[in-house]
């Protein structure tokens, strides 16, 4: 089932900075799409943040630094964020690093928290905002289908 | 592991080679240091409290008297990433973060494998040092302050 308006939705105000919103909006959302259409949604969101944020053959240096700086914002975001873990979630999107002895769980949370934050640093206006949730959705259908 | 029937004593000469080897980026002295050591006292065990010494000078000098958590996490990123082409992997990030924040008088409580707490503590020991630029005067300053310290700590130990 490919991704709804509803699960774009709840994304879109998680990252235009309405939690409230996006709790809102979240909450309506049922289990299993949750569990399907909205991940794949955060995750192919996380891979397109990640190939804006960072030129093809980025290395792991300009990777541990930029997870550093996105830990060193808040103390939520220190300790929300794993920095190995982080890290190689960014490098299998650069380097198709594999994942299989992350925790899904962790790996999904570091996308969550590092592709917020690529996207806040961009201060995308409405227009910035749905072309990249486009883009986002385009992946996660392809995904999906 | 430290022999059950050691007693601990006062920090050698030769341990104090061991430190300054490191502090001089002189592999050759500290690893020659280091065996002559163990070949002639049967142990370097002063070593892990001189460095632990050096490393809380080293740390309070670097980051006090105002610090905060992220100067630490971007501190230790940029270490880990200076790191990487060498010795990639070596420095454990929550590891170095937790041994700085306990350095400056934080309470920490999680707990980290040895082998990542003693790899913490040279790896940022060594680089704050080298990146204070010391002359031979001042950095024998910094290592008679560790050698004081660390015999004070090794003196509230012993049996």
């Amino acid at each position: 089932m490919p991704v709804t308006d509803e699960q774009v939705a709840s994304l879109r105000a998680q990252l235009s900075r309405q939690p409230e919103e996006h709790l809102r909006l979240f909450n309506l959302l049922d289990h299993e799409s949750k569990k399907t259409g909205y991940q794949a949604l955060v995750s192919a969101a996380f891979v397109v943040a990640v190939q804006r944020r960072f030129a093809s053959g980025a290395g792991m240096e300009e990777v541990m630094e930029f997870v550093g700086g996105v830990r060193s914002r808040s103390s939520l975001a220190a300790d929300q964020l794993d920095p190995v873990i982080a890290e190689r979630v960014i490098m299998s999107v650069l380097a198709d690093d594999s994942l299989d002895d992350v925790d899904a769980r962790q790996s999904f949370q570091a996308q969550l928290v590092l592709m917020a934050a690529i996207v806040g640093d961009e201060d995308l206006d409405d227009a910035g905002l749905d072309a990249f949730l486009a883009q986002a959705r385009k992946l996660a259908d392809k995904w999906l289908g | 592991m430290t022999d059950p029937a050691w007693v601990p004593r006062p920090v050698s000469d030769l341990e104090i080679a061991v430190l300054r080897g490191w502090l001089t980026a002189d592999g050759e002295t500290a690893k020659g240091s280091f065996s002559e050591q163990v070949a002639l006292a049967g142990d370097a065990n002063g070593v892990g409290m001189l460095l632990y010494a050096a490393f809380l000078i080293a740390a309070r000098r670097r980051f006090t008297p105002q610090w905060t958590r992220a100067e630490v996490i971007s501190y230790v990123a940029q270490l880990r990433a200076k790191l990487q082409s060498d010795d990639p992997g070596l420095l454990d990030p929550m590891t170095a973060e937790d041994e700085l924040r306990a350095a400056l008088g934080e309470p920490v409580t999680a707990t980290h494998e040895l082998g990542f707490v003693a790899a913490a503590r040279i790896f940022i020991l060594v680089d704050i040092v080298l990146r204070l630029d010391l002359d031979d005067v001042a950095l024998t300053d910094l290592i008679d302050q560790a050698r004081d310290s660390a015999n004070q700590m090794l003196e509230r130990i012993s049996p």
